[in-house]
């Protein structure tokens, strides 16, 4: 696959630069840029600046807006933005490397001047209203109208997470096309190529996303840079919106292949495919591998990638109706995560699998709210037998695989005692990207008790 | 005679001034006309078969009604710019190689822009009158490349005072890649013979950032072949990076016109007149081609991933 992106790439840049000689003839043609979400010719970048009636000749979606090649747009010469030069001839700042965590404001992000709702200075700002994946993709109502207000929800909130804009900035600084005055969103967005992916949820030719180590093309639009690429195995979670169907967007069960979304795992591992430091939390991010099987083996991947579950598994619809094919699941990342920001630790998605979290994820690792991430897709208590909502002694204790003996309440609860109301263990303990249980892992409670290995001696628990 | 003009007496005893000579439609000949009284053919550069613009472009849209910003205001072919009354980023530091200064420092508020002279670009700065500002300049019949223009009027590109620069002899009337102006360029060190030089004598503003180059947004006078190994910029004129008429690049050696350039150095320098038409054009801000009109047209050249 390698080798048929150098291809491509070598392709494109053949054509780029047949169409720079051609330039006069080329309106008819359309270029990355043309078929951006930037550069659309209706609904593309229009800045209008303050104090300025009129942006001046400048066509939607031309250069003009973002990069002022000598002044200021709007007569304001010859005095720049600022005062001074900046990066990219861009009229403000890319990035204040300065802000290192969240809230943002919109002059620490370049991008921030239009994606920021009703201070944009975008015409028609609602035009380019940009929800979060839950809505756009999921089908929840409400959540975050634009990605400033993405990362900064809530703003004091103990649960919200969001990407940290400096530590991608910092990440990034290893790729090749990245440079130290690039804003952070280039890491993941190439500006001249991203396109209108929210207007055609389920197409993944309309991608705004790029590879950090492939920043001149999009991914997602080629066959092999789809979900589809994993033969079978992506199951769409369920789509919260009225339609019904599937995600993303509704898209009909029989035609939900894979082909509708974009390989989300191969994009996010292009970074977290190897340990990052976060800011915000304090610590490093572990590894992830979505690719390497193994069962319960040290050595495995994740089991929501690629590595198969451990003989039963209790799921939701719709991979309950799945597994008659005797088969394991390679989840999307973005099942489970926004890219952005989200009103829930690590920033796991306000709603998954066609319906909203019952529950806030606090991240906390003393209690078990994690538990109502998991829930949207695997049976809880309530819904094995009607027992407690994020409760899940039957899938622990008395399922066909599960990992401890029930009735030894004491060896792991602090307050076990048989009543059949223990308080939980964090899931935190045990699950988690990457983490395996046996005699000496996890390892030892707040409480002093020290989690046994489970059934088996050992399982790989994420 | 019907070549006098209706104003004089003229001074060197000439029978009209420069648009008397300069005005007309060209055909090729040996006179370049650089304002015409019936819009000249442009198409979309300037630069296809069948135009007859010349590579200075033409003042024919700025003196017209409500288009100031499509060339330079010059005193007597055109009005005064109705919301510019100074060249913008003017900062009045900035000599000719015979240390001349446009306007003596100073631009007057309201004063026009002339074709030579104090407030022209043709010739000294040091004299009033434009044809003392290019005393000279007519007769010595220089030409060609011009590669030690030296302080003196007739030594320079086009008139232009220490100004070097290869003269295509039919002023790019037709042009392709290896029939051109070949301009003169430098590489973010100072230097007074280039044509941007000329340019940021009055517009200095708009690229003078101290010591280290003169440029604060869109660079001028930086060479493309300094950029990384996998830059856009150096696709210019495809694989082969031919030379672009429609988007010029200057060059260290003016001896001769470049039909490819070589990314190695010295040839693929970006001016000022990479994009602008020094006397006007069809589009806003005299642009060779219609950047504000279009979504990068021009600008893809160069930044050929950005098509």
């Amino acid at each position: 696959m390698i080798v048929f992106k150098i291809d491509r790439h070598f392709l494109r840049r053949v054509a780029a630069q047949a169409l720079a000689l051609l330039f006069l003839a080329s309106a008819g043609y359309a270029g990355p840029y043309r078929e951006s979400a930037h550069g659309d010719g209706d609904e593309g970048v229009h800045r209008l600046v303050p104090g300025v009636s009129s942006p001046g000749p400048y066509i939607t979606g031309n250069c003009a807006h973002c990069h002022e090649q000598h002044a200021s747009m709007g007569g304001q010469e010859p005095v720049p933005q600022n005062g001074g030069p900046s990066p990219f001839a861009l009229f403000a700042p890319p990035f204040d490397s300065a802000r290192r965590f969240a809230p943002y404001q919109m002059e620490d992000v370049f991008c921030f001047y239009c994606h920021s709702g009703a201070s944009s200075l975008q015409r028609s700002a609602s035009l380019m209203e940009n929800y979060d994946y839950s809505r756009n993709f999921g089908g929840l109502t409400g959540g975050p109208n634009n990605v400033l207000e993405a990362f900064n929800q809530p703003l004091a909130g103990l649960s919200a997470s969001y990407h940290n804009l400096y530590d991608i900035w910092n990440h990034s600084q290893r790729f090749n096309f990245f440079k130290s005055n690039s804003t952070p969103c280039s890491a993941c967005h190439n500006a001249h190529r991203a396109r209108q992916n929210r207007e055609h949820p389920q197409n993944p030719d309309f991608t705004a996303i790029s590879l950090p180590t492939d920043h001149e093309s999009l991914w997602g639009d080629d066959a092999g840079e789809t979900m589809a690429a994993y033969n079978g195995e992506y199951e769409h979670p369920l789509y919260a919106g009225p339609s019904g169907g599937r995600e993303p967007a509704g898209v009909g069960a029989a035609l939900a292949n894979g082909s509708q979304v974009p390989d989300y795992n191969r994009f996010c591992l292009d970074c977290h495919a190897e340990q990052v430091y976060s800011s915000t939390l304090s610590r490093q991010i572990p590894r992830i591998d979505w690719t390497t099987t193994g069962g319960d083996t040290y050595s495995a991947g994740d089991k929501h990638g690629r590595n198969s579950y451990t003989n039963e598994i209790l799921v939701q619809a719709p991979f309950d109706s799945a597994m008659g094919q005797n088969r394991g699941f390679v989840l999307s990342c973005l099942d489970c995560h926004e890219p952005h920001g989200a009103p829930n630790a690590y920033l796991i998605r306000r709603g998954v699998n066609g319906s909203a979290l019952m529950g806030q994820v606090t991240g906390r690792a003393a209690d078990n709210s994690m538990g109502y991430l998991c829930r949207q897709c695997h049976k809880d208590d309530d819904a094995q037998y009607g027992g407690a909502v994020n409760s899940w002694r039957f899938v622990h204790h008395d399922s066909q695989e599960a990992p401890y003996t029930a009735w030894q309440c004491a060896t792991c609860h602090p307050m076990g005692g048989g009543t059949g109301t223990q308080p939980p263990i964090g899931c935190g303990y045990c699950h988690g990207h990457g983490m395996t249980i046996d005699k000496s892992t996890p390892g030892t409670l707040p409480s002093g008790q020290t989690i046994p290995a489970p059934n088996g001696g050992a399982r790989k628990t994420f | 005679m019907s070549q006098w003009g209706e104003e004089g007496p003229y001074q060197a005893l000439l029978t009209t001034d420069c648009a008397g000579c300069h005005m007309g439609v060209n055909s090729g000949g040996e006179t370049p006309f650089v304002i015409s009284a019936t819009e000249p053919s442009y198409q979309m550069t300037g630069t296809e078969a069948g135009t007859n613009t010349l590579a200075g472009g033409n003042f024919f849209w700025v003196a017209s009604t409500g288009m100031d910003s499509r060339g330079h205001n010059v005193e007597g072919l055109t009005a005064p710019d109705s919301s510019l009354p100074s060249p913008p980023g003017f900062d009045g530091s900035q000599a000719a190689a015979d240390g001349s200064i446009p306007a003596g420092g100073s631009w007057p508020n309201g004063r026009q822009v002339g074709c030579a002279g104090t407030y022209g670009c043709h010739g000294t700065h040091s004299e009033t009158h434009p044809v003392a500002a290019v005393k000279g300049g007519h007769h010595q019949g220089r030409g060609g490349a011009i590669t030690s223009p030296g302080s003196e009027p007739a030594g320079g590109y086009r008139m232009l005072v220490g100004i070097a620069g290869y003269e295509d002899p039919l002023w790019e009337y037709s042009v392709d890649a290896g029939s051109h102006n070949q301009y003169k360029g430098a590489d973010g060190t100072r230097d007074d013979s280039t044509i941007s030089s000329l340019c940021i004598r009055c517009h200095g503003k708009f690229h003078d950032q101290g010591s280290i180059g003169r440029w604060i947004r869109h660079p001028v006078d930086y060479d493309m072949a300094n950029s990384a190994a996998d830059s856009e910029v150096r696709g210019y004129g495809g694989d082969t990076n031919q030379y672009q008429p429609a988007v010029p690049v200057a060059s260290f050696d003016v001896s001769r016109p470049l039909s490819q350039v070589s990314m190695q150095g010295g040839e693929a320098i970006v001016t000022c007149l990479s994009c602008h038409r020094a006397h006007g054009s069809p589009y806003d801000k005299m642009m060779r081609f219609n950047y504000a009109g279009s979504l990068g047209d021009g600008c893809i050249v160069c930044h050929t991933s950005k098509d």
